[in-house]
């Protein structure tokens, strides 16, 4: 049940703090006084102060607690101002630390929030005559403390620790349980982390607020950091370094932030130049004073007494001067300039997306397009690559003039020149007229610019003279890598803006999670090759795609449901192919190898059972084992049955190897329903040509222009 | 060993050796018959704060194991807090093959510590079956890696199954079938103790375990401030590129930018014995042992390590050497140490990532602002908390509270 507060002791530890302690004090008890259902006491500690801080303590009713200077510790000697009061809430100010309007109602409402809270905290305001550099710091600094909407927020164990008795308030029961350590520095963040990890949850509350002046005049100011970086020395071997060139410049990077700060704030211009000195001297001394602190120890007594704010001396600790620990050596790297990895993307990061060429209203709905279609580097056989220049061949037969671009960032085909390349397309795959290209020197613009893989398409989104830009995805890619930075660049590659044409519903579904538009294309089957041959079919065998290599083809999971058939029907023989070198099964089987065209087809017309798995897009292999006449099995809820139907020449089956081996067992067992998924099968696969699926990207492209027109002409309007 | 496991090498290998296709010892029973039933009869078992005996199933292992590292330390927490732990090692990839337990025994100190319990294999015929030396009576059995899960799933004689999860293991993969295999071992009724919040809130939220969390400790005695000069031009980059998760591509590509704005920065990579091709001059200083570890982590200015999944423990270590850190703000990482944390968290891209690093480089309060407070954290962070938690994480398991 949350907690009710009824009494407040507000601890204040002082030490010469007349300049800013009796408006503190005003600020306490008129915010007490306008407060009704609360107790607020005031205990001043006062540690020697030379100034009139006593007498105003006293003045303005406040209990004084007087220790000797040396007994003053951050930790100590507030564990002694919570024993010496009695409020359910200690509240600790530092001297500096006015309460600002609404202070005590926030911590109240704060420790109501949950019956967990056991500290409040709020933010530092700069004072009127703080400097823009403070101020800008302390704003930003603050900012991140609030929940989403600026409000208060409640922190448990695995959230932020920090903590800063300038302005904190603690219930009773959870400072006794905790308590202060006594230590140099830092007593209140080693609170916070020990309270949330004790179970503990701490509050930050926006409105609990105090103007605090951190605002030392510039030399105290320095001399705070000659404490600060000797204390690091001490505590972390921190060394600041005396490098006056490379401190100049760093100074002259901060100082541009403090001037932006200014200007963003609407400071005005003179106040602006008159801060910037202030800036420099902020920043320059910082610099100097932290050096002189890392050094403290060689320096003698007095000249540190003088540069200390605290006025305190360091001895030279042995370690320090003599024990330095020997950093490892490592060996020294050249760097290697020759295909450094993945500089698009750090390109690409600089640049953005290049603007498209304006809109010429109805330009591309129909008539020829220059279509310049930027493509990885490739090596026989690669599927892919058949499928792309597959449909592109066919929309050059359709009056398209199309320019390959290879870009080759990982140098697969730096030996090759672009005449070699062209001669290979056509050698290997199909004849293109298309001209090929390296790099992108050359580069003329295009209608469409295409992106083929998610390596492609930074290139795209960084040439220029471009109407529209496209992306044919065959695959969803980023799925190819395990969670690393390829996985989120594949992935960021949909959010370019471009049109995507997408092989299968499946792929529609996930481009529109990113948000993308999207058009359809299908796979073509080259109906020459792959039809029934004249080979009697076996009645026992199943042809399997163990290609293992590609860990989306699910290969493991095919062998545990081949072990599990096997078990069950001894009888069965099974083929593999796909893969160059032999995959280990626990069974005995023929191993095919990397098959042609042709043997594929003799294999598809002989086999009784193609089975064949994928856990992303579906391969075309399904596609081309029922057009021979052969019946597949294929894992269900993926993207196979938005394009066989659930009911045609495949049977789908869940991911498990058992569900599987039902689906193949059934397949050899039941003659009927063999038959009729074969027939089903071929007929489907008819109407899968190429020639369709290059009217669709045509359809595609000419949609990604209609697309970017009606981009363009929004945004004429809109401006 | 399960045959799927058999290695193709050796006689008549060469060329045409079959390929080995790893599946985790016992998946295929686990997925046909399940996990065997649970002891549950009331004679011996445990209450409130009796003692355990625990069966810890953990993979093979070799020199330098981070997760084995882990596990031995919470081994000896335990130890320390009077149960009685055995080690059982699945030896999926055949690693240990033709060593005895009292080897295994002897390896295992020597890369890890001394514990108090047995360190043996537990094997698996090619059927599927355990075959030679069991664990028997326990109370509970803890997998520790998603290839662990399908044995300690058929282990006879236990109380409870409960699940060290030192990260997400499904994100060490493309989309496969040890990706699908991982997220399945996260659903079969394990008590999963997961090292961090953020771990043990995925585990919960997408596959309905039970969970409990516990953070990852320190060693004190290695990872501490020394007294060393602090270089202020030096950033270290863990970058550990047989590690997709580690981010090596990106480490690289925003190095090469801190490189184009400050050529006089030095860049040091470590965590990897193989040197890496990068666009900039650099220092490779390979695999460091702990006390290497600690003092480059006392002499360098800023320490660069980005985790896409679970937190790493090197972070840790780096602040609990008094070293600034940059690392990813992924989720991971936002809930592990807040978005004000004591590590500067950058975009997952190189440009925000050189950003981080230059801004520690220049802005020494801000060094110093995350120095102090990475001191803090880890001070915070020990084995026997850790182990503590374990504890307490094991006691959640079902089987056994709903005994006592």
């Amino acid at each position: 049940m949350p907690v009710h507060v009824t009494s407040v002791s507000v601890v204040v530890p002082v030490k010469d703090g007349e300049r800013f302690l009796p408006e503190l004090l005003a600020a306490v008890h008129g915010q007490a006084a306008g407060c009704d259902g609360v107790a607020v006491d005031v205990l001043v500690i006062d540690s020697g102060s030379t100034d009139a801080s006593v007498a105003i303590a006293r003045a303005a009713g406040a209990a004084v607690l007087q220790i000797p200077p040396a007994e003053f510790g951050h930790g100590r000697t507030r564990n002694l101002g919570a024993e010496r009061t009695h409020g359910e809430v200690i509240a600790f100010l530092t001297q500096d630390a006015t309460p600002l309007e609404g202070w005590l109602d926030a911590i109240r409402s704060a420790f109501a929030l949950a019956d967990d809270v056991g500290a409040v905290y709020g933010p530092h305001r700069p004072r009127a005559d703080t400097s823009p550099m403070i101020a800008r710091e302390l704003e930003a600094f603050f900012a991140g403390h609030t929940d989403a909407d600026g409000g208060p927020c409640v922190q448990r164990d695995g959230d932020l620790a920090w903590l800063s008795n300038v302005d904190a308030a603690y219930r009773r029961d959870c400072w006794e349980a905790v308590r202060f350590d006594d230590r140099p520095y830092s007593e209140d963040q080693a609170f916070g982390a020990a309270m949330l990890a004790a179970g503990w949850a701490k509050v930050f509350h926006p409105a609990a607020a105090v103007a605090h002046a951190h605002d030392y005049p510039p030399v105290q100011f320095a001399r705070r950091y000659f404490d600060e970086y000797r204390g690091l020395r001490e505590t972390v071997g921190h060394v600041e370094p005396l490098d006056p060139i490379g401190a100049a410049r760093d100074v002259r990077a901060l100082v541009a932030a403090d001037r932006r700060w200014m200007r963003e704030h609407g400071v005005d211009p003179s106040a602006v130049r008159r801060w910037t000195t202030r800036s420099v001297a902020h920043h320059g001394s910082r610099k100097a004073f932290g050096a002189l602190g890392s050094r403290a120890a060689t320096l003698p007594a007095p000249v540190q007494r003088r540069l200390s704010l605290e006025g305190t001396v360091i001895a030279r600790p042995s370690d320090l001067s003599s024990g330095i620990a020997v950093q490892p050596v490592g060996e020294v790297i050249e760097p290697r300039l020759e295909q450094p990895t993945w500089q698009n993307v750090l390109t690409f990061s600089r640049t953005g997306v290049l603007d498209l060429l304006p809109a010429v209203p109805g330009a591309g709905a129909d008539g020829p397009l220059h279509l310049a279609v930027v493509i990885p580097p490739f090596q026989r056989g690669s599927g892919g690559h058949m499928s792309l220049f597959q449909l592109l061949v066919r929309l050059e037969r359709m009056g398209h003039g199309v320019s390959i671009w290879i870009d080759d960032e990982g140098g697969l085909m730096r030996e090759d020149r672009a005449a070699r390349i062209r001669r290979q397309i056509r050698d290997w795959f199909v004849p293109l007229e298309a001209p090929v290209y390296k790099g992108f020197a050359d580069w003329f613009g295009a209608d469409v610019a295409v992106a083929t893989g998610w390596q492609t398409a930074h290139s795209v989104a960084m040439q220029p003279g471009t109407r529209a830009r496209a992306y044919l995805v065959q695959d969803h890619e980023p799925e190819f890598y395990a969670t690393s930075a390829e996985n989120r660049w594949a992935a960021d590659t949909y959010r370019l803006g471009f049109h995507h044409l997408c092989g299968s519903p499946y792929l529609e579904a996930m481009i529109h999670s990113y948000g993308g538009t999207t058009s359809r294309f299908s796979f073509g089957i080259d109906h020459a090759n792959y039809r029934p041959r004249d080979i009697a079919r076996e009645p026992d065998t199943v042809v399997v795609y163990g290609r293992d290599a590609t860990p989306r083809r699910a290969v493991p999971l095919a062998i545990l449901a081949l072990t599990e058939l096997l078990r069950r029907r001894p009888q069965t023989k099974v083929m593999s192919f796909g893969s160059r070198l032999p995959v280990w099964m626990p069974f005995a089987h023929e191993h095919l190898g990397v098959l042609g065209a042709d043997e594929l087809a003799g294999a598809f017309s002989q086999a009784t059972v193609g089975l064949v798995l994928s856990m992303t897009n579906y391969s075309v292999i399904p596609q081309e084992m029922l057009a021979c006449g052969l019946p597949v099995v294929e894992l269900a809820g993926y993207s196979g049955e938005g394009i066989f139907g659930s009911d045609g020449g495949v049977t789908f089956a869940d991911f498990d190897p058992m569900a599987i081996a039902d689906a193949l067992e059934g397949l050899l067992d039941d003659r009927q329903a063999w038959q009729r998924q074969a027939q089903a099968g071929l007929a489907w696969a008819r109407g899968r040509t190429w020639d369709l699926g290059a009217e669709q990207v045509q359809a595609g492209l000419r949609e990604a222009l209609r697309l970017a027109g009606a981009r363009d002409t929004g945004a004429e309007v809109v401006r | 060993m399960s045959p799927l496991l058999r290695r193709g090498g050796g006689a008549g290998g060469g060329e045409r050796a079959p390929r080995p296709v790893r599946v985790p010892p016992l998946l295929l029973a686990a997925l046909r018959d399940g996990a065997v039933p649970l002891r549950t009869d009331p004679v011996g078992a445990p209450t409130g704060a009796d003692p355990l005996r625990v069966a810890v199933v953990i993979p093979q292992f070799r020199r330098g194991s981070g997760g084995h590292q882990t596990i031995a330390n919470l081994v000896r927490g335990l130890e320390r807090r009077g149960h009685r732990l055995s080690v059982w090692v699945v030896d999926e990839e055949g690693r240990h093959e033709g060593q005895d337990d009292r080897y295994l025994q002897a390896i295992f100190t020597r890369f890890f510590g001394s514990i108090d319990g047995r360190v043996r294999r537990l094997a698996v015929t090619g059927e599927d079956a355990f075959t030679g030396r069991m664990p028997g009576e326990t109370d509970v059995v803890l997998a520790t890696g998603w290839q662990t899960v399908p044995a300690a799933m058929r282990l006879e004689g236990a109380r409870a199954r409960a699940y060290l999860v030192q990260d997400h293991e499904p994100d060490f993969y493309p989309t496969s079938v040890e990706r699908d295999w991982a997220q399945w071992t996260y659903r079969q009724g394990f008590h999963a103790i997961c090292a961090s919040p953020w771990l043990a809130g995925t585990v919960a939220s997408a596959y309905g375990a039970t969970t409990s969390s516990f953070d990852l400790g320190v060693d004190h005695d290695h990872y501490r401030p020394l007294p060393d000069h602090r270089r202020d031009d030096q950033v270290l980059f863990y970058a550990r590129a047989t590690t997709p998760r580690r981010a090596t591509t990106l480490g690289v590509l925003a190095l090469q930018e801190l490189h184009r704005r400050r050529p006089e920065v030095q860049i040091s990579l470590f965590g990897e014995s193989r040197r890496l091709d990068a666009p900039f001059p650099h220092e490779h200083l390979g695999v460091l042992t702990p006390d290497d570890l600690a003092r480059a982590y006392a002499s360098a200015t800023v320490g660069v390590v980005l985790s896409m999944t679970n937190p790493s423990l090197v972070p840790t270590e780096m602040l609990a050497c008094g070293l600034p850190v940059v690392d990813l703000a992924t989720n991971s990482m936002v809930a592990t140490f807040g978005i004000d944390g004591p590590i500067a968290l950058a975009d997952v891209d190189p440009l925000a990532v050189a950003d981080a690093i230059e801004t520690l480089l220049d802005d020494l309060a801000a060094r110093a602002q995350r120095t102090r407070a990475g001191l803090t954290l880890a001070a915070d962070r020990t084995w026997a908390k850790a182990s503590a938690q374990v504890d307490a994480g094991l006691r959640e398991a079902p089987g056994l509270n709903s005994v006592t």
